[in-house]
């Protein structure tokens, strides 16, 4: 789809210079076992939306570990670092969702449509009682850089087969991930840009790379091609959530759930990236454009309250 | 593209709302509380510090107490009193280390100067060394090189000393040998003298004898002349002539009485031949008696032969050996008839005696080849050679008492007297006759080619020389002029030293040519009188003729030797 470029830069730029103010709040029960006089302060941070909590929980740890020392000059911690879980509103955070899903994810459905009210978005920091059925714990870096490659990886199967992911070098996956870190918006486009392209003669990927997350239910993925080449005409977004909503439907049917899905769209509302874009909006320019840096769609559902 | 505005928009608008309200206040609240946590560093340090500083402070105060008796004036004043002490002896102290750092810097200058004076006393001290060690070298080299010339000088005084020892003994020895000489030559002349003396009484009583004799017997030949034979005329009287003949040459050269008492006969055929010798014969000699044939040759020999008269054979008796090359000329002595001469190639003459066969002689001195020899006396030779001087050889002495420069090489001389006077024949045509008082030439004959032998008439006044142009010549000796000249078709003169001879009566010449004939030619009219040919087949070197005329001796190159007669 040609479209103006100005446009499509000033959008991913955009995209890319998203900030979340977080506050880092010591637990209650961590907070009586604090070996100082005084008790920490929270921890603000504005954290990039598509960038995920194992980054930066390092800087958390250090900032709470301080307050654990004997006095100010012993260097061992007292606190382990596996033990350290996050939380909001007593929902242990998965460390796999990039940040900016999380906060749409939970945030959104608790409270009524506007979530300005939610920031900062107040997240408590635990050291202790790990939910071992409910979190894996938080790994290094490298764990996280390899989820990143695999859901990437995974997202390009689905686009072009596989086929450009795999011609490109190390390097450049590296490079993917480096940028992503650093924050450095020009070295990771010039390699999404590839990524972006079309392949087997396409004017369009094959499949579109989404998911639809819906609280407390597993995140949906389908199959869904961005044209259909029997009616000749480029798919929305509305098409995207309707075809996947009813195949949900049908699933559960199938498999005698007891509560079916509502597949009524006008009962949600659809935020990717914190904003509501238009339905009529084509697929194939929002997975170009408006996906997350591992080239997924991740589109939450809030259910509308009932006023 | 409207959604896509509303795209824009709405994340415009979430930025704004999320990011930009928020970036700034929690940028300055981290700030804040980083100052804050550093701040609480700072605190708790300081509140440490405090607390030494208290328990610092309390540990004084428990001090101070134990010094509480005295009351604080007073104190500080004892105080004082201890400082003002403290600071007196800190004055003092230093004043005595300024001192003290001054004497030692004194001190440390000293030694340097005597550390310096030191070191330079060591060198010195190392060369005063190494100049004594090279002194003493010297010392021993020239100590050691005294004692060796001493020992040199000491050894040459021992030499010194044998040898004077020695040279007085020889002193001694010659003065003996000198001695002895004197006497043996006294002894010696008393001798010859008493020799010569009884030689000159029995010659005397021997001529009167003789003069007797031969009155008696001239009266028996005149008249047995006609009817008795030749042969026992000459036998009986060559005996006499020869006596005659050596009585005559006693040293005066005057004219005899030409009445010759042989018979000189043409000889018409060869009556003896033979062989002598291994090689070329070059010279043939009759000896006075006439019963001796001696020839010589390039086998370097000299074989004397005897002649039968009676039945004409020709024996050798001895062969004398000592030449060290060809012979070239033999001469038998006429005075005692018990010497010959030979002279050879090898430079030398050498004399045998006759009876013993022994070398009495042997005389060199030339410095070529001897072409001929002749005694002149039975003491003095004359020999010639190819070194163009002539020589006399004194027999007593041994040794050459004059040397005559001829210039040009002698092939043949004879003696005209027996003083000493020669007359040579010279390569260079001429003839030279030679002063018995001077060494010089007294005249010299000019003749049309080189001369190769001389002989001489028992009176002396005739002389015949065979020259290379094929021709003899007879000169008279008076004034020296030739008188006849001989030559015959077939004769050719082939070498240098071809002898020619007269006959013993002056009435014929012979000589030998080149085609192994033998020419006899008449003297008083210069006619061929006889050829002998057919007998020799070579050059015909030298020719000889019996001293009683009747036997012609000739030898060829090819060793033959051949006696004519009748």
């Amino acid at each position: 789809m040609s479209t103006s470029s100005i446009d499509d830069k000033d959008i991913t730029r955009e995209l890319w210079q998203s900030r979340l103010p977080i506050c880092f709040i010591l637990s209650d029960e961590d907070m009586s076992k604090v070996n100082r006089s005084e008790s920490p302060e929270p921890l603000y941070l504005m954290l990039s939306r598509h960038s995920y909590f194992p980054c930066i929980i390092e800087k958390i740890f250090r900032y709470y570990s301080t307050y654990y020392k004997g006095n100010l000059n012993d260097q061992t911690n007292s606190i382990n670092l596996n033990n350290l879980w996050l939380e909001y509103e007593s929902i242990p955070l998965k460390w796999h969702y990039p940040i900016g899903l999380l906060y749409d994810l939970y945030t959104s459905s608790l409270s009524s449509s506007s979530s300005v009210s939610h920031l900062p978005w107040q997240i408590i920091v635990h050291l202790s009682k790990f939910p071992e059925n409910e979190l894996i714990r938080f790994p290094d870096i490298e764990s996280i850089e390899a989820h990143y490659m695999t859901t990437l990886k995974e997202a390009d199967a689905l686009k072009h087969k596989g086929q450009i992911i795999g011609d490109m070098q190390k390097r450049d996956h590296k490079q993917l991930w480096n940028s992503l870190l650093q924050d450095k918006y020009e070295a990771f486009w010039n390699i999404n840009i590839k990524l972006m392209s079309y392949t087997d003669n396409l004017q369009y990927f094959r499949y579109i790379p989404f998911r639809i997350y819906i609280l407390d239910k597993p995140f949906m993925q389908k199959l869904f091609s961005p044209y259909d080449i029997e009616q000749n005409k480029w798919m929305t977004l509305y098409d995207l959530l309707q075809y996947t909503l009813n195949h949900e439907v049908q699933c559960e049917k199938l498999a005698n759930e007891k509560k079916i899905l509502n597949n009524n769209i006008e009962n949600y509302r659809v935020i990717i990236h914190g904003v509501q874009p238009p339905l009529h909006s084509p697929i194939q320019w929002l997975s170009e454009y408006f996906s997350y840096p591992d080239n997924f769609l991740h589109i939450c559902l809030i259910e509308n309250q009932m006023r | 593209m409207e959604w896509k505005q509303k795209i824009f928009n709405q994340l415009q608008e979430r930025n704004r709302q999320e990011r930009d309200v928020y970036a700034e206040i929690v940028k300055h609240y981290n700030r804040l509380t980083e100052n804050y946590s550093t701040i609480l560093v700072r605190c708790t340090d300081q509140e440490r510090d405090i607390l030494t500083l208290r328990q610092e402070n309390t540990d004084l105060q428990k001090n101070s107490v134990s010094v509480a008796g005295l009351p604080v004036n007073d104190k500080i004043k004892t105080l004082e009193n201890d400082y003002m002490k403290a600071k007196d002896e800190i004055l003092t102290l230093l004043r005595e280390r300024g001192d003290m750092t001054k004497e030692v810097i004194s001190l440390s200058r000293l030694v340097k100067e005597r550390d310096e004076k030191l070191y330079s006393e060591q060198n010195r001290n190392q060369i005063l060394t190494k100049e004594n060690v090279s002194l003493r070298q010297r010392l021993e080299s020239a100590e050691d090189q005294l004692s060796a010339l001493k020992k040199v000088n000491e050894t040459i005084h021992d030499e010194f000393q044998a040898l004077q020892l020695a040279y007085t003994q020889l002193e001694e020895r010659q003065k003996e040998l000198d001695a002895t000489i004197a006497v043996l030559r006294q002894r010696m002349t008393e001798k010859i003298e008493k020799k010569c003396n009884a030689l000159d009484e029995e010659v005397k009583l021997h001529e009167k004898r003789m003069e007797e004799d031969v009155k008696r017997k001239l009266e028996e030949a005149k008249s047995d002349f006609m009817t008795s034979t030749l042969s026992n005329l000459m036998t009986s009287t060559t005996a006499s002539i020869t006596h005659l003949r050596n009585a005559n040459l006693d040293g005066k050269a005057h004219l005899t009485p030409t009445i010759d008492f042989m018979k000189v006969i043409i000889p018409k055929k060869a009556i003896v031949k033979w062989d002598c010798g291994d090689n070329e014969l070059h010279a043939i000699q009759f000896h006075p008696s006439g019963s001796l044939i001696a020839t010589g040759g390039s086998d370097r020999k000299i074989h004397i032969w005897e002649l039968n008269a009676h039945n004409n054979q020709v024996q050798q008796v001895y062969v004398l050996t000592g030449n060290n090359s060809t012979v070239t000329a033999i001469d038998f002595d006429n005075e005692n008839a018990n010497l010959i001469l030979g002279c050879s190639e090898d430079f030398a003459c050498r004399v045998w005696g006759l009876g013993d066969q022994r070398l009495r002689h042997t005389l060199t001195g030339h410095g070529a080849k001897v072409f001929c020899a002749k005694f002149v006396t039975a003491t003095l030779i004359a020999s010639g050679s190819q070194d163009r001087t002539l020589k006399l050889w004194d027999l007593q002495n041994r040794q050459c008492v004059r040397t005559l420069f001829a210039g040009s090489k002698c092939h043949d001389l004879v003696a005209h007297d027996a003083s000493g006077s020669l007359i040579s024949g010279h390569f260079d045509k001429k003839i030279r006759f030679w002063d018995a008082r001077n060494d010089s030439t007294k005249c010299e004959l000019q003749l049309q080619a080189a001369v190769t032998s001389l002989s001489i008439n028992r009176e002396k006044q005739l002389l015949l020389a065979c020259s290379r142009d094929d021709t003899l010549k007879l000169i008279e000796l008076r004034e020296n002029r030739v008188i006849q000249t001989f030559s015959h078709d077939d004769f050719k003169v082939a070498s240098d030293t071809i002898k020619a001879v007269l006959s013993p009566d002056c009435a014929y010449a012979c000589a030998g040519g080149n085609d192994g004939s033998v020419f006899i030619w008449n003297t008083t009219n210069g006619k061929i009188e006889k050829v002998l040919n057919k007998e020799h087949s070579s050059i015909v070197n030298a020719v000889a003729w019996h001293p009683e005329g009747r036997f012609i001796a000739s030898c060829e190159k090819q060793r033959r030797a051949i006696l004519w007669g009748e």
